[in-house]
């Protein structure tokens, strides 16, 4: 039986990528399904939709098809437009998800404190449990939940 | 004790008094004087200490009111329409407390509204069943009346679809097969009809090891399913409609998907006023769902819809 649902944000950035892995690899294990969710910046109401937002966008859907399409077969994904945090939380309300997983990156080269705000605006935003993937810079064993299964390292 | 945690009439004093002691010793500590016939540079001395006083205040005094404005921005992006927020109890004590209240204020807003709306829509269910059984057994019986006095067949083929039309409009208000035969039974005749109604092939894929629903939830499906396929036919121009039920983690999961012009924004959300979607959440809310409207993996849009398993 499908089980439930990993909602997992991402960005252009390594540990974007990073984050998506471990959602993979999380789904995989636990059965969960993946729902990759990318986030631009939103237009002000009022005001017309420009060409770069229109771009921010396309380019928002070429990452995620790439990223999906590394990942494997099932994983579906979301553009959403507005705030990080508010358009993550809506989207995992919305699927029904028992778990996000975001990306984070070190506070600096080597340090073992990670630097992610998105976390903390998340848990306003949203009463579901938050991963913080570890971010690339960061050695990881490969037995452990980094990689998905038959997902190649870039 | 943390200066964070004391109250914010201390830490406003606290800051003001750290400035006018600063000040004093200064006044006290260093060789300035200032003459009762102030001079230029005397004042010039004075504005420029006034000024960085007024400064250092107004840094200070934006740090310690942070949490407060931070506060207000959480409040006001509130979505009622999404449940289970909760803003952090964090800051100073009045802020925190202010915090807690809130919360709480939060958790009774959401009782109330989910009680409210599940009254809400109780009664407008109890009044399309009411205004069916009119329309079938009252209109219905009286169009067959006429029905059977006419002689001229133009005006006996007219009746005759307005009968149709009367028996249709009562079927969509009051979905008979639900109550009879069940979810799987009635999705099955709804797609039938809309097919038949609206020239688009219908895939059905529902699962046999379904887990039992409440009522309600099967009544929020069947409604779900229904505005979707209405959405299809007015505004999609889809060829093919794939409706699919599956169980999910405790819960059933509908998902009606359709190979149409799709939605112009990658960010559904922004149709939320649109085409009845917003009566869909409301009853995904209720029942303890979950609705996503969202760009199909093919194009087109896909409707998924997730409510919790649970006995009738």
């Amino acid at each position: 039986m499908m089980g439930g649902t990993v909602v997992c944000g991402v960005t252009e950035t390594p540990d974007g990528r990073s984050a998506a892995e471990l959602a993979r690899a999380l789904g995989a294990r636990l059965g969960l399904r993946l729902v990759l969710v990318h986030v631009v910046d939103g237009v002000p109401p009022g005001t017309q939709e420009s060409l770069s937002a229109r771009q921010r966008q396309a380019g928002a859907e070429q990452t995620l098809h790439q990223m999906a399409r590394d990942l494997g077969d099932g994983t579906e994904k979301r553009v959403m437009v507005g705030n990080r945090a508010d358009a993550l939380a809506r989207v995992a309300a919305e699927e029904g998800a028992d778990l996000i997983v975001i990306g984070s990156r070190p506070t600096r080269l080597g340090g073992r404190k990670l630097r992610c705000t998105l976390a903390r605006d998340l848990e306003a935003a949203t009463p579901i449990p938050v991963v913080v993937a570890p971010p690339t810079t960061r050695k990881r064993a490969d037995h452990r939940l980094a990689v998905a299964p038959g997902v190649a390292t870039p | 004790m943390r200066v964070s945690r004391l109250p914010l009439l201390w830490r406003v004093f606290a800051i003001n008094a750290a400035l006018l002691v600063v000040a004093t010793l200064l006044l006290a500590l260093t060789p300035v004087t200032i003459h009762a016939r102030i001079a230029i540079v005397e004042g010039l001395d004075l504005a420029v200490a006034l000024v960085v006083m007024l400064a250092a205040n107004l840094v200070l005094l934006r740090h310690t009111l942070r949490p407060i404005h931070r506060l207000v921005e959480r409040m006001r992006k509130l979505d009622l329409l999404q449940p289970g927020q909760r803003i952090p109890e964090q800051g100073g004590v009045e802020v925190a407390e202010l915090t807690h209240t809130f919360n709480e204020m939060l958790e009774r807003l959401e009782t109330e509204r989910r009680e409210s709306g599940q009254r809400a829509l109780r009664a407008q269910e109890a009044e399309r069943r009411r205004i069916a059984s009119g329309l079938h057994d009252e209109v219905g019986q009286v169009l067959t009346g006429v029905l059977l006095r006419l002689d001229d067949d133009e005006t006996k083929q007219a009746v005759r679809q307005a009968l149709e039309e009367v028996r249709r409009i009562a079927r969509e208000l009051r979905p008979e097969m639900l109550e009879q035969l069940g979810l799987v039974s009635a999705l099955t005749e709804l797609s039938r009809k809309f097919a038949e109604s609206s020239g688009v092939r219908v895939e059905r894929n529902f699962a046999t090891d379904l887990p039992p629903l409440s009522d309600d939830a099967e009544l929020a499906v069947y409604r779900v399913a229904q505005e979707s396929l209405t959405n299809i036919a007015r505004h999609a121009h889809a060829s093919r409609v794939e409706i699919a039920l599956q169980p999910g983690a405790d819960s059933v999961v509908l998902r009606v998907t359709d190979d149409g012009r799709g939605i112009p924004s990658p960010d559904a959300s922004a149709l939320n006023g649109h085409g009845g979607l917003r009566g869909m959440r409301e009853r995904a809310l209720l029942v303890g769902g979950a609705l996503a409207i969202k760009r199909g993996s093919e194009g087109g849009v896909e409707v998924r819809l997730e409510v919790p398993a649970g006995e009738r």
